[in-house]
């Protein structure tokens, strides 16, 4: 459980992104116990309130669930999920795509670096 | 969510300068504030009231209601950004001397944290390294069950492995109804626990935001709107 | 709060004085011992004076360290770096004063007391038994002539006054270290300053009272009677004047807390 932030975008939206890209990925799986605000909070070195904000997002998305007294499970269907990480993925590959054809470069040259570099 | 600390029309002058200049502040319950402002901004001053340790020449300052006295002592956990502890005395013989004062104190959390770290209560303060002692003090303060947490300049002068253990110990002793104010100029370290930030600049309030809010703004880090609202 | 205040200040008080106290005692039991084996070789003179010597040393040490050991208790814990734990304790300011002051005069006077139970043990013998004795005969005439009464109450006032005049004593010292913290550097010398000017200043105006008292001219008669008067009266007027110095000692400490304590309460400057 890895947690990279950017410092120049809030936080919590890049928790509620990366939650959904793990659930997708499937480091957390359908059904599963997510782990607490405070274990997430200590992991990530953020404020637990921004966790639990993030919580609640997913939630109401229904991308997770909670149950009183016992925390947050992963919907057993994790399409919401799926969908909400492949349109992050989707929307940063595009920003990056569109800003190396600003630079000039075309799709050879632009996969030719990506190709390179992603080693 | 409750307001702990107001502060209203807070001045303090010193002979010839003014620390703190009409400043007026609220601080609600369960949150993480971050007080930042460069050297000589008022921070340490504005802690000092808070605790009692100074009195300003105008305004007024309540903790939970209570004007800094007895009763806010009781309610308020401090970090002084200097060593405050008897250095003769062993970890033991502090923690007593807390356990003995403040009816907060929870014995078994502190003596929990210092298992952890594998400190002996047995153990002189002057024998600790300078880390452990930093972290010895953290724990007594954090091991109170306080309403306002107030450290002064908690990562200041330590490496980056007690700054990661003073950060996590800070999160994981979060409890919504207190409220923990770190005052840095260390920004970019810990922006990411903080709810609030609090800019202050020659003893006034610049600023009272949080940090995502911050960021959605102005599409930068905290730690980088700092250097631009104090660049000279 | 303030029992808790005062058990941590002995704990602190013994930490730095029970070595020295234990360390009198032990050599007052060498010295006595040293004199079982008196002769009138050179060398046992040279141990029995050098064990006097080391003997008065200790005392002396005992003493002034006792001393040094109560002002910095007070200087070190309210006013350095440990003032900002000391001070963030919920307990009040006077209570802060009033637990400190309680230990001084403690520590102080158990120190006078384990001096005298050394000389006690350093020349425990046949001539501690004829000083002993001495003192009860000067006591009993005392009493027969003045009365037993009489004699009891003396001695009452006598120790009421040494103890209130420890006390007060102990909150000038007090009241000259808070008042010295105000300033911003020299702290400690700001103390010692206020201490001599006061005192010279006390000096300088009992100087001018005496002055103006004396070069006032009484009628013969007046004298007179006022001679008589005290002749008449000698035993009341010297209990008079016992409480009346003590009453005046005390109200004296009173003002030196209260500036102690509005100092704090207003201009608290903590190192």
């Amino acid at each position: 459980m890895s947690w990279k932030l950017d410092k120049n975008r809030p936080v919590c939206p890049q928790i509620t992104e990366q939650i959904c890209v793990k659930i997708a990925s499937g480091e957390y799986g359908a059904g599963e116990k997510l782990p607490s605000v405070r274990e997430v909070a200590v992991a990530a070195g953020v404020n637990p309130n921004t966790v639990q904000k993030s919580f609640e997002q997913l939630e109401q998305s229904g991308v997770i669930y909670s149950v009183r007294g016992s925390g947050n499970f992963v919907s057993d269907d994790i399409t919401i999920a799926k969908q909400s990480a492949n349109e992050i993925i989707t929307n940063k590959t595009a920003n990056y795509i569109e800003e190396m054809r600003n630079l000039g470069l075309d799709k050879e040259q632009i996969l030719k670096y990506v190709e390179e570099l992603i080693k | 969510m409750s307001v702990l600390l107001r502060c209203e029309g807070i001045t303090k002058r010193y002979t010839n300068v003014v620390a703190l200049d009409n400043l007026d502040l609220t601080v609600e319950s369960g949150k993480i504030i971050g007080l930042l402002g460069p050297n000589g901004s008022g921070k340490t001053t504005l802690i000092k009231l808070i605790n009692g340790l100074l009195q300003a020449n105008s305004g007024s300052i309540t903790v939970c209601g209570n004007k800094p006295g007895v009763e806010s002592k009781k309610v308020v956990s401090y970090l002084p950004d200097n060593n405050f502890l008897n250095s003769w005395m062993t970890v033991e013989q502090i923690v007593n001397m807390f356990a003995d004062f403040y009816e907060d104190f929870r014995k078994d959390l502190a003596y929990e944290m210092l298992s952890r770290l594998a400190i002996e209560p047995t153990c002189k303060l002057k024998t600790l390294s300078k880390g452990n002692k930093e972290k010895v003090s953290l724990i007594l303060v954090m091991s109170r069950n306080a309403r306002l947490y107030v450290l002064d300049e908690p990562i200041a002068g330590v490496d980056p492995a007690t700054r990661d253990y003073i950060i996590s110990t800070i999160i994981n002793n979060y409890n919504p109804e207190a409220s923990v104010i770190i005052s840095t100029h260390l920004i970019s370290d810990i922006e990411e626990v903080l709810d609030e930030v609090i800019f202050i600049k020659q003893g006034r309030l610049v600023l009272q935001k949080s940090v995502d809010e911050i960021r959605e703004e102005n599409g930068k880090s905290v730690d980088a709107l700092f250097r631009e609202v104090f660049k000279w | 709060m303030v029992k808790k205040l005062i058990k941590h200040e002995f704990i602190a008080y013994l930490r730095s004085l029970l070595p020295i106290e234990l360390a009198l005692v032990g050599i007052a039991t060498l010295l006595r011992f040293i004199q079982i084996f008196e002769n009138d070789s050179t060398g046992y003179s040279i141990l029995f004076v050098s064990a006097v010597i080391a003997f008065v040393a200790a005392i002396i040490v005992c003493i002034v360290m006792t001393f040094i050991v109560s002002i910095q208790r007070y200087y070190k814990n309210l006013f350095k770096a440990e003032g900002y734990l000391t001070f963030t304790l919920p307990v009040t300011h006077s209570q802060h004063i009033f637990a400190k002051l309680i230990c001084a005069v403690s520590v102080t006077v158990a120190t006078l007391i384990n001096v005298f139970i050394s000389v006690c043990i350093a020349t425990a013998g046949e001539f501690t038994v004829e000083l002993f004795k001495a003192a009860g005969y000067i006591l009993n005439r005392i009493s027969e002539n003045i009365g037993a009464g009489n004699l009891t109450f003396y001695i009452i006032e006598f120790v009421i006054a040494a103890i209130v005049a420890l006390f007060t004593e102990y909150l000038l010292f007090y009241a000259c270290i808070t008042l010295g913290q105000t300033a911003k550097k020299n702290r400690v010398a700001a103390a010692v300053g206020i201490y001599f000017a006061y005192y010279y200043a006390t000096q300088i105006l009992a100087t001018i009272a005496i002055m103006i008292f004396s070069s006032i001219t009484f009628s013969h008669e007046f004298m007179m009677a006022v001679s008589d008067f005290i002749d008449k009266n000698a035993k009341q007027l010297l209990h008079a004047g016992s409480w009346l110095f003590i009453v005046l000692t005390a109200v004296m400490g009173f003002v030196y807390y209260l500036v102690s304590l509005k100092v704090m309460q207003k201009k608290l400057n903590i190192e």
